[in-house]
């Protein structure tokens, strides 16, 4: 296990970060400062700071209110980004076959193994690889500096 | 023992940088091992899109030694080990190529991990980002010709 905290979906936090900038480009255009929105919807400076920087723990009412009281209509949100492949890997029982493909392209046979080894593995896996790696280094004391 | 390894800092620092708002690709040699090339040099590349003074201050709360910090490349230290974090946003490579930060992502292929999303580019813009600088070393043509082998076996 890496880290416990679990953060919002990225499309969220894209999605917030889109809302905010729309808040802020409306705010700017109508020649409001933040400290006059922020009397008018009646949050403070730094909650309105959040909502235009993206940050999704704002309140679902100041969100709407911004909207309503700078007149912001049509569709502030846009169709997420699509997602992105995983990185790619080879099925266990094609690691030989794999491996061989790669010496026909030129790598040292023991080289082509290693590839094909860590690419039989979860990207999870690869990484935990490069920890366990990496520990062995620091434990040999090797200066990396 | 490492509080953290090197590259569980680098996610520490991902998920960190995301929280800010920013975004970063693992790039360079960590990147290449997740591809299958066990065999790299010992820092750390990251590409980010955030503000300097931010990462700055990101990287003081997670404990890094800041080394230099000009345009477009930052320099930190996590115990002995070096992180370069690339700032700028585009650049042609040594072939001509327009290497920028949104295409790569948009291409970029991810880990899943319970603290979010590591994005590293695809093979081809391994390939590009390699290209970038003013020379090749022997160990980018090394890389180089690794990816491309890859890619000849029809992974992508």
């Amino acid at each position: 296990m890496l880290f416990a905290q679990k953060p919002l979906p990225t499309a969220i936090k894209q999605q917030a970060v889109l809302l905010g900038e729309a808040v802020c480009q409306a705010r700017k255009a109508r020649g409001i400062k933040q400290a006059e929105l922020a009397q008018t919807l009646n949050i403070t400076i730094p909650t309105l700071r959040k909502l235009e920087s993206g940050d999704a723990s704002v309140g679902l009412n100041t969100c709407f209110a911004a909207l309503l009281s700078l007149n912001i209509q049509g569709s502030v949100l846009q169709q997420s980004a699509p997602a992105l492949s995983p990185l790619p890997s080879i099925s266990k029982d094609k690691r030989n076959e794999f491996a061989a493909l790669l010496t026909q392209q030129g790598l040292f046979a023991s080289d082509a193994e290693n590839a094909a080894w860590l690419l039989a593995l979860t990207p999870q896996q690869r990484l935990q690889a490069m920890i366990n790696q990496e520990k062995e280094q620091r434990l040999c004391g090797i200066a990396l500096r | 023992m490492w509080h953290r390894t090197p590259i569980e800092q680098a996610v520490a620092l991902v998920t960190a940088i995301e929280q800010h708002h920013g975004r970063a690709l693992l790039i360079g040699g960590a990147a290449l091992f997740l591809y299958g090339k066990a065999q790299r040099s010992l820092d750390y590349d990251l590409w980010v899109r955030i503000a300097n003074d931010e990462l700055v201050e990101i990287l003081t709360a997670l404990g890094f030694e800041i080394g230099s910090n000009r345009p477009g490349l930052l320099v930190a230290y996590y115990e002995e080990c070096k992180f370069d974090f690339f700032l700028f946003k585009r650049a042609y490579n040594q072939d001509k190529e327009l290497v920028e930060y949104d295409a790569i992502e948009a291409n970029g292929k991810t880990v899943q991990l319970e603290s979010g999303t590591l994005i590293v580019p695809s093979i081809a813009d391994m390939i590009k980002l390699k290209k970038l600088g003013d020379d090749l070393r022997p160990k980018d043509l090394e890389d180089i010709a690794y990816l491309e082998a890859l890619l000849k076996t029809g992974m992508s």
